[in-house]
């Protein structure tokens, strides 16, 4: 090979005409398929697989929601516990309930229940969930009637309100405040967000009423 | 190439020559390939990532913008002294800041958002609808994120081979390649941590929240993805043969290590849970796992600079044989702080330490230019070459 320097490439992009195909560096057609199969997959075939796997952890009557400290609550039957344990799961955890989340789904009805480090009252932890919701949908967001006292069956006092998100899809707030003691290192808010189409929700009102009614805190749990 | 130089000390350049040659040092190259189908992939990755981190971090981005907006800060600060850290390893045949923000962009952006976030959510539901959330909590983790995130990063690497093969050749590049890949995904993973974790009070303390964060991801990330990527993508270029060495089940050694490190530190000590009561697990695994990790970094760090070392000494002879530097200069610059501290002791008072100070760094800028130029004598050679000499005497007007 000669080293003339009118032998050496015009620069490292060059790729000779007998490596060409469609244009493309035949060398990198290997690499860039490998990558992208993985990636297919990793980021396509897999969560395809996950979405045609049902879940079958539907709730059953007399499940419990454990959200760490002692502060349970009833879960309505036959939905789906996506996210968080029942009280009698067993497992390598335990729920902390200043970062505790539970996530129940029926349909395109969802229930996200949230506890967290909280020094307020509960009209105060409704206050600021409603601001959080009206950063983050805006003009969309348009709470109905004013929040409405909840006294659960353990005697625990709430309080919760409806509101409307767009034109067909409906959400309720409800929040409950424990003070600090016993099992709880601090004070700590339980936050509920139900969301989903206005006609669904209305359906599963009465069962999501008795949801709330069942929230506790077992000081010796 | 200067005649004079070819006739008196032919075997040290053609040495020269064949190390500029075998290690890709100062070769000239460019990103943007439009005929290299990993030009496109990378791209389409980087569109990708900062879609899916949008779809990510939009819908709660307006309640908790506080907690975003500290963590880049907080995190962007975090970076500076592992960006320095991992500089200061690239000083050998150092890999080109080109190739090093490409590589940090893939880690920051694609590796996390275009293909981990995704993999990783599916596989943790499918493990809760198959063995339940408890199940999926403990152990799900650890049976995911090492081999969805070690392959996502490890892509990048992928990517960056076919586009610059001349200029990465070796374990040592695969080395700092993958921990710029590793760094960039460490931060983003921890701005999105620090965002996620700031709802923990519904808006409040966001500031304080993300600050937290930063304790834990921070002292976390010492022995996290900046390793685990490092000693994984070492391990490819060993695997692929890079170097020609032959090593290859020692690269698949290295890169199954590095999915344990990751696997463990992702575990928490859940597997000793059944015999160890308590915190114990827990301290037991990171224990553990910190010691094994830093034992394989020391020896993977010293084996892939050993070759390095060996090259700049190589590209330098000539310049000792033509009495330009000394061979303790060389010994500087082909070692590390124990070479530099031997001679900066070996001369004595303030203003001649400094001199060899600015010896070392003209030297360095010598090593630099004669490996862009391919061993030639350029007028930039030359100049670096007349440097060296200027500030060897006091660095006068050169």
């Amino acid at each position: 090979m000669t080293e003339s320097p009118s032998a050496s490439a015009p620069d490292s992009a060059w790729v000779p005409a007998d490596r060409r195909w469609l244009g493309l560096d035949k060398r990198s057609l290997g690499p860039a398929l490998f990558v992208l199969a993985v990636v297919i997959v990793l980021a396509g075939v897999v969560p395809a697989i996950n979405n045609a796997i049902s879940w079958t952890n539907q709730t059953k009557a007399g499940d419990v929601i454990d959200m760490g400290g002692g502060i349970t609550f009833a879960a309505p039957e036959g939905w789906t516990l996506t996210d968080g344990f029942r009280t009698t799961d067993n497992g390598a955890h335990s729920v902390s309930p200043s970062r505790s989340t539970a996530v129940l789904a029926n349909g395109a009805v969802q229930i996200e229940v949230k506890g967290g480090a909280w020094p307020g009252t509960a009209d105060a932890l409704l206050s600021q969930l409603n601001k959080n919701l009206t950063r983050n949908e805006g003009s969309a967001l348009k709470v109905e009637g004013a929040p409405v006292s909840i006294t659960t069956d353990a005697g625990d006092t709430g309080v919760t309100e409806t509101y409307q998100s767009g034109s067909s899809k409906g959400g309720r707030l409800a929040a409950f405040t424990f003070p600090a003691g016993g099992t709880l290192p601090g004070p700590i808010g339980l936050a509920f967000t139900i969301t989903g189409p206005d006609t669904t929700l209305a359906q599963y009102e009465p069962e999501i009423d008795t949801m709330l009614q069942s929230v506790s805190q077992k000081a010796g749990s | 190439m200067s005649q004079a130089t070819e006739a008196v000390q032919p075997e040290s350049k053609q040495r020269q020559l064949e190390v500029l040659r075998h290690s890709g040092w100062g070769v000239p190259f460019r990103i943007f390939q439009p005929r290299n189908l990993c030009f496109w992939v990378l791209l389409l990755g980087y569109i990708g990532g900062v879609t899916v981190a949008l779809q990510v971090i939009r819908p709660t981005a307006p309640a908790y913008s506080s907690a975003l907006g500290y963590g880049v800060v907080l995190f962007a600060i975090y970076a500076v002294p592992w960006w320095l850290y991992l500089s200061h390893l690239n000083r050998y045949t150092t890999v080109p800041h080109k190739i090093i923000f490409t590589a940090f962009a893939w880690g920051f952006l694609a590796a996390p958002f275009w293909i981990a976030i995704r993999a990783n959510d599916a596989i943790l539901t499918i493990y809760a609808k198959a063995f339940g959330n408890a199940w999926a909590s403990a152990w799900g983790p650890a049976l995911t994120a090492p081999f969805t995130e070690e392959t996502a990063k490890m892509l990048g690497l992928v990517l960056l081979l076919s586009l610059v093969p001349q200029v990465l050749r070796t374990p040592f590049d695969g080395f700092i390649t993958g921990a710029f890949i590793g760094l960039g995904f460490q931060i983003s993973e921890d701005i999105l941590y620090g965002f996620q974790g700031a709802t923990a009070q519904f808006g409040l303390n966001q500031g304080s929240l993300v600050g937290q964060t930063l304790v834990v991801r921070g002292l976390a990330g010492l022995f996290s993805h900046t390793m685990f990527s490092a000693i994984y993508c070492a391990g490819l270029m060993w695997l692929l043969n890079r170097d020609g060495s032959g090593h290859r089940l020692r690269g698949l050694g290295l890169m199954a290590l590095a999915t344990i490190f990751h696997l463990t530190w992702d575990a928490g000590g859940v597997y000793f849970n059944h015999v160890l009561p308590g915190a114990g697990p827990v301290i037991l695994n990171y224990v553990l796992t910190i010691i094994a990790s830093l034992i394989t970094i020391r020896w993977l760090l010293r084996t892939v600079r050993r070759d390095e070392r060996g090259w700049v000494r190589d590209v330098l002879q000539p310049e000792v044989e033509a009495r330009v530097l000394t061979p303790a200069e060389v010994d500087v610059l082909s070692g590390g702080r124990k070479e530099r501290r031997r001679l900066l002791r070996s001369v004595s008072g303030h203003p001649t330490r400094q001199i060899v100070k600015h010896v070392i760094t003209a030297a360095e800028d010598l090593a630099t230019q004669i490996a862009y130029a391919c061993g030639r004598d350029t007028d930039a050679v030359i100049h670096a070459r007349t440097e060296v000499a200027r500030v060897r005497t006091g660095g006068g007007r050169g």
